[in-house]
């Protein structure tokens, strides 16, 4: 029994006790009263069950005055004798009991604003759920089209990768520092002689990485294409050709040097 | 003196017959072919330094027994009083002397060789001879250069290789030849390397003959072409080799892995060819032409006969723009020398102007026709401006100084030349040529040259007999000759001017407009109080801007004439709106505003074309030279306009320049300077500056992107202007200052957005020129700290502004991707360097060396080094570090790349640690007398070392004696004041009449003693109590020699005042034991054979002029007699005297200690002879001779006694060695053994001043090695080399010479002489 029902229960009671009390009793046990209570509640049961059985009949849904009567003759009541019973002399009458304010339900998850009614909706219809209940939104970003964004991606991309690199070299390796009692603040990764330190120098590394690019390395291929070939050809089907002492085989020592030699 | 030739050359031989790249070591021999010109020839002399002569021979069978090594330039100075006084002065002049006494020009040389007599008869018949000598270089200090990279593997693997290199005539420096342009001759070449070496050198290459075991292979090249032995170049290494593919006889050689730059860099090259050849409309006048590109080279280029040898930093890929500029310039700078400098020589130094200025004037007319006239003109109003600036500090340039210069070192002879002037000379004849073209006109002047190169050419392809060869000579005479022929002009008033006077024309100048009279009234005048200023008077051209068009009219200026005239043409002023007539034709309109609304004149210029060489002050008004800037379309005129409107900071000069740089059809240096200007004229408008910074605006206009201007474009290098444009921009906002003096901060973030945005994928060139500018900008933003950082090296870090951070960041950052990925010659790098020396400079980092050092050391990158060694030059100077300046006197002397020690040197005296007359504490005696061994010894085989040395001495103690040194003792200044004095003279030239006087100078020097003519300025009062003192000191002395002997070597060099030759730290061992002998007995005998040596000198003194140089010889070796009063001092002397030569035994030792060991009784005992003890003993006779007593001749005698004991014992171990001499001349190569031995042993005793020229054949030995060991050491120390070259070379007659060395001592001519 819930709430509701219990305080329902203890106004029937209340009504069972009146009654007795205007029929002429005094006192009653417990149980009698219970008992009574049970027979009233069965009854208003029973009179609002056939109401609504008999408006249905009706293809209705609106219970009328009509229904209820019928539904009071099922029961045998005498319908002509209510008012009497209404209007006698000796009625108790109640206050009637103070509403309760219903507690206003604390929404857990609340997000976003809640629409207003549109003006055609009547403002007795429930209110708009929560937006995130019925509104879709895309779970990617569309791609950022903007020139300046996109170079700004790119240069901190850049710099962040260089920079991650090199610290991690300079944590693995040897390094310098600027300050002499600092070392880890800028660390400068130190300097190794070579013992060809040209060839580092006349072969750059720096351009290769950012050439990285298909199309470019396409062209590169188009352009060694299109040189390659005749280079070699020339390599190769010139040199016989090509009248360059350097190019002439080594020639055996003479017969004569070597006898002079042994 | 002008002394008829007696002989020519006609035909030299060179045969390296092995290379020893571990021991940087090689073998062969050279044979001249010497055509006699009178029919007395007795003596050749030829050049030759370090190399080791084994063995003379002429005509293959006679032995030349008799010849001797004198090289009076190993030490400059070697008179002890000299030496003390530590002048420049004093310096140059020893320096000059000996250099001339061993100038090929004039017949001299270092080896003198007395020719056989066996070959009288043929030089009497005037029969040509053939003199072959075999000779050994080792360890070469010059001329010669050997890298090899510290690696595993073998040597081609390593890529080792060795180059020869030059500076002017110094070919001797590797091999005995006559060293001097006006000897040109045939040359047959042989070089055995090994198999998988290449060796390319001069000529046509014959052949490529394998060794006998195919382990070796021999190149044979002949040149037919005479040319002269400073032209003969030899480069061997594991070349890959690329033959040109437009023209099949162009060769290119480059280093391994490079092959693919290489292709790049020499695709090219036929342009210059051919260019070039038709400029001249003659042929290049060889067969063939070779590339090298070399490690480690001496200079960026060096041209020899048919090839020429370049650094290896000049390759560059087609990614590359800002080298490919300099290598075209270089590359065909070293065609046009083979034309003139190779080709055609020069007959002596005084013509240098000639085939230098020709050579550069040709390849400017290159640079014309590749890079533009703008690039042209640009270029030599840049020239121009150096050589008035050089000229106006250190004194006008003499391009022909036989009348004289005003130099502190002598002009007379390119190796005594400070290399600076070299370079500035090299320059101004450049100029001269040029000017030469105006005075001509250049079809007349390109008519000569191929006049020249037709006559030249057809001597050439004579034979040596028909004696045409001298017509590939060029000299100053024969040159007006043919001009005189060709264009029937006379340039000798010219040539007066220019050539045989110094200097540049400096012009005053300024002008106003008289209305009345309707003419300009000039002002010029001649500022002739100024160094380096040459009195002009002649011609000079003024240009006239008028409304009416410009206008040329030519003035002469005479003395004292400073007023001239021009009659405007235009009386009417603007009325009709009308376009304005350039000097080009043009027509533009013009807003004129801006002028004086009564004058029609717009801007006028003086000499606008640069015929003259002249500096020129010129005052106009700003808007002139607005407007000059605007419209003259001359890139000289606005470059003018530009230096002018530094001074005029308005609105209207913005704009101007502004404009300029804007305008997109001005040349871009143009726009470059302007830009520099912009920001001049900015900083000092800072007050009323609005808006953005200056230029932030034209940069984002030209490449900011077009949606986002704050963001710059990828980059797009295609265009070329506006990729040095962009590079420059930066590079002059970071110029910018507000009005607190500081960078504006927009500037600073608008660099590091540069840094952070740039993005060269899209690219199909490098960036890495204008990253390193972009890190050169950010450097130029850095202004002082405020807050003095900590000075004991404290982090300063938390003091550190956002700025600086910033900017630090960005650096690190660079620095080290550059380690991960290298951008091309690490320009990056360099200029980030520099930057962190900036901002220690300023303050914001603790200054401090360790980062520059460790960046500086051999084995990185060279330009990364020099600009390590660049900021540790700055760093010495601000914060007067010594250890640092020692450390980078120690890379001039040890560095094996020689280019980078030269550059520090040079660095050094641009930016000295103090300047004349300036205290510091740097200002001390060790440096004064550190220098000074530099240049007196150290660089004997490097001439320009060493002259640079003596740049940086005369930029800190200029030409006399030092201040930091103490006040010379009395009898310092006694001995100056003498003039009689056989120390004033270099004692290579002193004569034998002279040296026979010494021993009368030593008494007279107890006597007299007169005022000293140089240097007076020291001039010391002597004191009265000169003979007291003597008589202490000299016990001193004796005393205390000894022991100071015992006491660590180290602390010697602290106690001697600078005196003579540098002292290498010397094994106190090796010390010790030469000081015992020479302490003990040995004191006599020392004493014997250096005087004892004297007499001898009587015997030279028969034959005639030649035998000076034998004097010389041992004049040098010995102290020179020393005078009296000076007993101190020599026992100091003594000590230092020793120093040197003993100190190579100190390099040598680590080689040989078996052998040295194995020799010690004896050659210490030697040692103590000649070095250590002799001194002293002198010291001693003289402390005899101080006693009225002893006689002159007394000593004499006595010492023959000794001499002759001496010989006997002392010849002794050498006549075993004798013995093994000759018998390896019996296996050896020719058989003049027996006989020769005999004939040996007869002259020992008949003359025993042969002795002499033994010893001085030692010396020769031992300062060609730096081994000043005697004569049994020296033989401990060739052996070392003889495994070596038994390794090397399977040549059975070389090992059996080797073998019998090995034993025995060399085969070196004073044995056989014994």
């Amino acid at each position: 029994m819930d709430a509701h029902a219990r305080s329902r229960r203890k106004a029937l009671k209340v009504v069972v006790g009146a009654l007795c009390t205007e029929v002429g009793f005094g006192m009653a046990e417990e149980s009698a009263i219970e008992t009574l209570t049970e027979m009233l509640q069965s009854l208003l049961t029973e009179i609002g069950k056939s109401s609504k059985a008999y408006t249905e009949l009706c293809g209705r849904t609106d219970v009328l005055v009509t229904d209820v009567l019928t539904a009071l003759i099922d029961q045998g009541i005498n319908i002509e004798s209510i008012p009497a019973h209404a209007f006698r002399h000796n009625k108790s009458v109640f206050n009637p009991p103070g509403q309760s304010v219903p507690q206003p339900i604390q929404r857990v998850l609340s997000a976003g604003e809640r629409q207003e009614h549109h003006t055609h909706i009547p403002d007795h219809l429930p209110p708009f759920p929560d937006p995130h209940t019925y509104i879709r939104t895309e779970s990617h970003k569309q791609p950022v089209s903007e020139y300046q964004l996109i170079r700004e991606k790119a240069a901190s991309y850049k710099r962040d990768t260089e920079r991650a690199v090199t610290r991690y070299v300079a944590k693995t390796g040897h390094t310098q520092s600027l300050f002499k009692d600092d070392t880890s603040s800028f660390p400068l990764i130190a300097v190794q002689p070579h013992p060809h330190p040209y060839l580092m120098a006349l072969l750059p590394k720096d351009q290769d990485l950012d050439s990285l690019d298909i199309s470019d390395v396409q062209g590169v291929n188009h352009g060694s294409d299109t040189l390659d070939p005749n280079s070699s050809k020339f390599d190769q089907s010139d040199i016989d050709t090509i009248d360059n002492p350097y190019l002439q085989p080594i020639k055996m020592p003479r017969y004569k040097k070597f006898k002079t030699m042994s | 003196m002008e002394v008829p030739k007696a002989y020519r050359l006609a035909h030299q031989v060179l045969c390296i017959k092995a290379f020893n790249f571990h021991r940087k070591s090689l073998i062969g021999y050279v044979e001249l072919t010497i055509q006699p010109l009178l029919t007395d020839l007795k003596r050749i002399k030829l050049n030759s330094k370090q190399s080791r002569i084994y063995r003379v021979l002429v005509n293959d069978t006679w032995e030349a027994t008799a010849f001797w090594y004198n090289d009076p330039t190993l030490e400059a100075v070697q008179d002890e009083e000299l030496v003390r006084q530590c002048s420049l002065d004093v310096y140059e002049k020893a320096y000059n002397k000996a250099v001339k006494s061993t100038n090929a020009d004039i017949g001299n040389g270092e080896v003198t060789i007395r020719l056989p007599q066996e070959c009288f008869p043929l030089v009497a018949d005037l029969q040509p001879i053939r003199i072959n000598i075999e000779f050994s270089l080792e360890q070469p200090e010059g001329g010669l250069h050997f890298v090899l990279p510290p690696i595993d593997g073998t040597l081609a693997e390593r890529g080792a290789h060795c180059f020869t290199y030059k500076h002017e005539n110094s070919s001797r420096l590797w091999f005995p030849c006559i060293d001097s342009y006006a000897e040109p001759c045939t040359w047959k070449l042989e070089f055995t390397c090994d198999i998988e070496m290449t060796a390319v050198s001069c000529g046509d290459l014959l052949e490529v003959i394998y060794t006998s075991d195919k382990r070796a292979k021999t190149y044979h090249y002949y040149l037919s072409t005479p040319t002269s032995a400073p032209n003969i170049a030899l480069a061997v290494g594991p070349f890959e080799t690329y033959v040109d593919p437009n023209m099949h006889e162009v060769t290119h050689f480059c280093l391994p892995h490079l092959k693919g730059i290489l292709k790049h860099t020499a695709s090219y090259l036929h342009e210059s060819f051919e260019f070039f050849e038709e400029l001249m409309s003659s042929r290049y006048p060889y067969t063939c032409y070779k590339q090298v590109f070399v490690d480690e080279s001496y200079e960026d280029s060096q041209s020899f006969a048919t090839m020429t040898i370049f650094s290896t930093s000049l390759l560059h890929s087609n990614k590359i723009i800002d080298q490919t500029i300099l290598t075209r310039k270089h590359m065909a700078a070293g065609i046009a020398q083979q034309f003139f400098g190779c080709f055609i020589v020069m007959q002596s130094w005084m013509d240098a102007w000639l085939t230098q200025g020709i050579a550069g004037y040709l390849t400017n007319l290159f640079v014309k026709k590749t890079f533009g006239n703008n690039e042209y003109r640009h270029c030599i109003a840049q020239t121009l401006k150096e050589i008035n600036e050089y000229e106006a500090q250190v004194g006008g340039i003499l391009l022909d100084p036989s009348t004289g210069h005003n130099q502190y070192f002598s002009c007379y002879q390119p190796q005594t030349m400070s290399p600076l002037y070299l370079e500035m000379y090299r320059k101004k004849s450049v100029l001269i040529i040029r000017m030469l073209e105006a005075r001509i006109g250049a079809t007349l002047l390109l008519q000569v040259f191929n006049k020249l190169q037709a006559l030249a050419y057809t001597a050439s392809q004579q034979k040596f007999a028909s004696n045409t060869w001298s017509n590939i000579l060029l000299s100053t005479n024969s040159f007006l000759k043919i001009i005189s022929t060709v264009t029937g002009k006379d340039i000798h008033p010219f040539i007066d001017q220019w050539i045989y006077q110094a200097g540049c024309a400096r012009f005053v100048g300024n002008f106003v407009f008289n209305r009345k009279r309707n003419v300009v009234e000039l002002e010029i005048k001649q500022d002739n109080t100024a160094k380096g200023a040459l009195k002009y008077v002649g011609p000079l051209e003024v240009t006239i801007q008028e409304l009416d068009g410009s206008f040329n009219h030519t003035f002469n200026i005479e003395e004292n004439k400073t007023k001239f005239e021009i009659t405007c043409h235009s009386k009417s002023r603007r009325n009709k709106k009308k376009k304005i007539p350039l000097l080009t034709g043009e027509e533009v309109d013009m807003d004129l505003n801006a002028m004086d609304a009564d004058s029609p004149v717009l801007w006028l210029r003086v000499d606008k074309d640069m015929n003259l060489l002249r500096s020129i002050t010129w005052e106009q008004p700003d808007y002139m030279w607005q407007y000059q800037l605007k419209y003259e379309r001359d890139v000289v005129a606005q470059s003018e306009a530009i230096d002018a409107l530094r001074m005029y900071a308005n609105p209207a000069t913005r704009k101007a320049l502004t404009d300029v740089l804007e305008c997109e059809q001005a040349f871009y240096k143009v726009r470059i300077e302007a830009s520099m200007c912009l920001a001049k004229v900015a900083n000092t408008m800072a007050l009323k500056w609005a808006g953005p910074p200056a230029m932030l605006n034209i940069f984002r206009k030209l490449f900011g992107s077009h949606s986002c201007p704050s963001i710059i474009r990828q980059n797009n290098f295609s265009k070329l202007q506006h990729y040095f444009i962009l590079k420059a921009i930066p590079l002059a906002m970071a110029q910018l200052r507000n009005m607190h003096n500081i960078c504006p901060p927009e500037v600073v973030r608008f660099l590091l957005d540069l840094f952070k945005y740039n993005d060269n994928s899209k690219n199909k060139y490098s960036d890495n020129y204008y990253r390193a500018s972009l890190v050169d900008a950010l450097a130029s933003t850095v202004t002082p700290a405020v807050t003095t950082v900590t000075i004991t090296g404290q982090s300063v870090n938390s003091d550190l502004t956002a700025d600086t951070k910033s900017i630090l960041d960005e650096i690190t950052r660079c620095l080290n991707v550059e380690k991960l990925l290298p951008c091309y010659r690490l320009t990056v790098t360099v200029s980030c360097i520099r930057t962190i020396r900036v901002l220690q400079k300023f303050g914001h980092l603790p200054s401090d060396p360790t980062l520059f050092r460790s960046y500086s050391q051999h084995g990185v990158f060279r330009d990364v080094r020099l600009v390590a060694i660049e900021a540790l030059v700055d760093f010495i100077k601000t914060d007067v570090n010594v250890t640092e300046l020692y450390w980078l006197l120690e890379v001039v002397e040890k560095d094996p790349d020689k280019y980078v020690s030269y550059m520090t040197i040079q660095m050094l005296s641009k930016n000295p640690p103090f300047k004349r007359g300036e205290d510091s504490l740097l200002n001390t005696e060790a440096l004064v007398s550190r220098l000074w061994k530099l240049m007196n010894c150290s660089f004997s085989h490097d001439s320009k070392l060493r002259c640079g040395v003596a740049d940086f001495y005369f930029a800190m103690f200029g030409r006399y004696r030092p201040a930091c040194l103490q006040v010379p003792d009395s009898f310092i200044v006694f001995n100056m004041n003498e003039k009689k004095k056989p120390a004033m003279i270099n004692p290579a030239i002193v004569s034998e009449q002279m040296t026979d006087m010494f021993d009368d100078d030593d008494d007279d020097d107890i006597i007299t003693s007169a005022p000293p003519p140089s240097s007076s300025s020291l001039s010391v009062i002597p004191p009265p109590l000169t003979v007291p003192s003597e008589e202490n000191d000299e016990i001193d002395v004796e005393n205390n020699s000894p022991k100071k002997d015992f006491v660590s070597s180290l602390k010697r060099p602290a106690e001697s005042p600078p005196l003579g030759p540098p002292v290498a730290k010397i094994p106190t061992l090796v010390r010790h034991d030469s000081q015992n002998v020479g302490g003990e007995d040995s004191n006599p005998v020392k004493l014997k054979i250096k005087l004892g040596s004297r007499p001898s000198m009587d015997d030279s003194t028969c034959t005639p002029v030649s035998t000076q140089p034998s004097v010389t010889m041992v004049t040098n070796e010995l102290p020179p007699p020393i005078l009296l009063p000076e007993f101190i001092r020599f026992s100091r002397a003594s000590e230092d005297h020793s120093k040197p030569q003993l100190s190579p035994t100190k390099s040598t030792k680590p080689e040989v200690p078996g052998l040295f060991m194995g020799a010690g009784g004896d050659s210490q005992s030697r040692l103590s002879e000649d070095s250590n003890s002799s001194p002293e003993d002198s010291s001693q006779s003289r402390s005899q001779s101080t006693f009225p007593t002893s006689v002159k001749t007394e000593g004499l005698t006595s010492f023959h006694g000794l001499f002759s004991s001496n010989t006997t014992s002392g010849s002794q171990p050498s006549n075993t060695e004798t013995m093994s001499g000759s018998s390896l001349g019996a296996t050896g190569i020719q058989g003049s053994n027996d006989s020769s031995k005999h004939r040996l042993k007869k002259k020992k005793k008949k003359n025993k001043h042969k002795h002499k020229h033994k010893h001085k054949h030692d010396k020769s030995d031992r300062d060609r090695t730096r081994d000043s060991k005697e004569r049994f050491s020296s033989t401990g120390v060739s052996s070392p080399m003889v495994p070596s070259v038994q390794s090397m070379t399977s040549v059975t007659s070389m090992s059996s010479l080797d073998n019998t060395r090995d034993s025995a001592p060399p085969s070196s001519p004073e044995f056989e002489v014994i």
